[in-house]
């Protein structure tokens, strides 16, 4: 199992209905991932949900105003277009290929 | 401190505040089927808070304590706070199809902070401080605030001292050394019933003679001498049934008339009394944040409409019609283009001298225009697009009704496969999001069109204008 972090845009006006492709992620990885907020630190990945195009949050991390604690795997999804267990083979990353 | 919509109803369950419906005392609105829709919506703004979906908009850290606090509680400490406010409207606009309240107290919050600085600068007052004190109260405990600014007013054509009963404007009644005893009331006091604080402002610019008119004061709404009646709504009798179009969430604020009968407000809940040159400033930077929200609240409700209206051509088998298209793709366009206004003005906000950001007031007042204007375009095109049925439509006690129910589910059935009860409850909720209220609200919340002509006049550098159309015509100065 892996810790990973996921953070949020506020969804002011998103483009598919974030809440479920995340419940599809979380149940698609079962118990391979425990997941946790930033906050609560100690995480190996993270994985960024964004609604739409605009990015709020992958662009917070481009510009360094959103910052991680060490140099960790990020995967960053705006719609959800991507299968939920190719998420989570990402967020898995050398774990899922060995 | 309340945190979840639990713990904000209790709140306002123990308040024990004084509020009246239909002439009858409301002892509990926690319970009352005409006040629930309103506390549902005001409490999403404590639930959203809650959820990381949202956090990100919703929350704020206090630039007083560092604290996570909700943004309703927040003062803007950036551009991007600005736009961030605009972008949580939205969001919550979409879960709720309804106004949510709480942005009133939050622009009132701003708009004091500001000024309190301001008066301070000039007189050497120490408003601001007591405003900061009140303020970190605020948002440690996560309270719900309305913003007091619209007075009766009695005679329009008089000033407020000149008024023949001088209650038309809330006033300091009597000054006493501890604190002011204030009389008044207070119209359109959106969210008033279900929040905890007003914080009072004046109506308008003030001149000499009206200086116990100029009081800008916070007071609790369980005080003694506060009483609230609330509004009727066009759809009151419809409460508790899917005939609202809305059970949830209800329809527009829930106003009430806020009466102070000799109420008394401490010193340190005083944050201006008698400085007439401010009570303007104060009016038209609380107009101007205020003016900022709309394109943002009723482009995300005008989503909701938008999404109400293709249901319904699609369960009337019109969808594909090329003119309903055309219609849905105005809708459209009408409400990212008022939601334009308001993410322009907060992105050319500046910082004052207090330090808080304030948005562009004359884009802000265009935003607000706008709404007056294009809301009604986008209800009379759903009304279009849905038919003459959502005025005619029988009511949830035909369609339950033992006799006639059949009648009811056979007539009003559309395309194969749509269930009528799914159609009459999309139908009903056009009508409830385009009524005699909404469309009203639309037009007079946060100041009639014509307070934003004014602004114009004030605003749209006339010269300057005038200048650059000399310079090309080659008319000389």
């Amino acid at each position: 199992m892996i810790r990973a972090a996921v953070k949020f845009c506020g969804g002011c006006d998103p483009g598919y209905d974030r809440s479920a492709y995340w419940e599809a992620i979380r149940a698609q990885a079962g118990g391979l991932v425990d997941w946790v907020s930033l906050d609560e630190g100690g995480y190996e990945a993270v994985l960024i949900v964004d609604g739409c195009d605009t990015a709020c949050v992958s662009e917070k991390l481009e510009s360094g105003e959103l910052k991680l604690e060490a140099p960790v795997r990020v995967v960053a999804v705006r719609d959800d277009s991507l299968d939920p267990d190719l998420v989570v083979n990402k967020i898995l990353g050398d774990r899922f290929q060995g | 401190m309340i945190r979840t919509k639990e713990d904000y109803i209790k709140s306002l369950k123990e308040l024990g505040h004084v509020v009246y419906y239909e002439g009858q005392r409301v002892e509990d609105i926690t319970t009352h089927p005409s006040f629930i829709p309103h506390i549902n919506c005001a409490a999403k703004t404590y639930e959203l808070a809650l959820m990381p979906e949202h956090e990100d908009l919703m929350t704020a850290t206090s630039h007083l304590t560092g604290k996570k606090i909700n943004r309703f509680t927040h003062i803007h400490q950036s551009v991007e706070d600005l736009i961030k406010k605009v972008r949580m409207l939205r969001l919550i606009s979409h879960e709720t199809g309804s106004c949510y309240q709480r942005c009133v107290g939050f622009d009132a919050l701003n708009a004091t902070y500001m000024t309190t600085f301001d008066i301070d600068a000039k007189y050497g007052t120490d408003y601001h401080q007591r405003f900061i004190e009140f303020l970190k109260f605020i948002q440690e405990e996560n309270l719900m605030v309305v913003g007091g600014m619209t007075d009766v007013k009695g005679d329009r054509s008089l000033p407020p001292h000149k008024q023949p009963d001088p209650d038309v404007f809330v006033h300091v009644a009597e000054k006493r050394e501890d604190g002011v005893v204030l009389r008044g009331a207070k119209a359109h006091m959106t969210g008033g019933a279900n929040s905890h604080w007003v914080l009072l402002m004046p109506t308008q610019s003030m001149r000499q003679g009206d200086e116990d008119f100029a009081i800008c004061c916070a007071v609790p709404l369980n005080a003694p001498g506060v009483t609230q009646i609330f509004g009727r709504q066009t759809n009151d009798e419809r409460k508790g049934t899917m005939d609202i179009g809305n059970e949830t969430f209800g329809l527009v604020g829930g106003e009430t008339l806020m009466v102070f009968e000799d109420v008394f407000v401490p010193n340190s809940h005083v944050f201006m009394h008698g400085e007439i040159d401010f009570a303007g400033l104060l009016v038209e930077r609380f107009a101007t944040m205020h003016r900022q929200n709309y394109g943002a609240c009723k482009g995300g409700v005008s989503d909701v409409l938008i999404g109400a209206s293709a249901l319904a051509a699609e369960y009337a088998g019109v969808d594909r019609a090329s003119h309903i298209k055309d219609k849905l793709s105005e809708m459209i366009h009408l409400a990212e283009t008022v939601y334009c206004g308001s993410v322009a003005c907060s992105a050319t906000g500046a910082k004052t001298s207090s330090g808080a950001y304030y948005p562009d007031p004359l884009l802000a007042n265009c935003t607000k225009h706008n709404i007056t204007r294009h809301i009604y375009e986008i209800g009379r095109l759903a009304h279009d697009v849905a038919g003459g049925i959502i005025a005619t439509m029988p009511s949830q006690a035909d369609l339950n009704s033992s006799e006639i129910g059949r009648m009811v589910e056979k007539y009003l059935g559309c395309k194969e496969g749509v269930c009528t009860q799914d159609r009459m409850r999309i139908l009903r909720l056009i009508e409830n999001m385009t009524g005699g209220t909404a469309l009203a609200e639309s037009m007079h919340g946060a100041g009639s069109p014509q307070s934003q002509k004014v602004m114009y006049g004030r605003l749209g550098k006339m010269d300057m204008k005038k200048s650059m159309a000399k310079r090309l015509a080659g008319v000389k100065e």
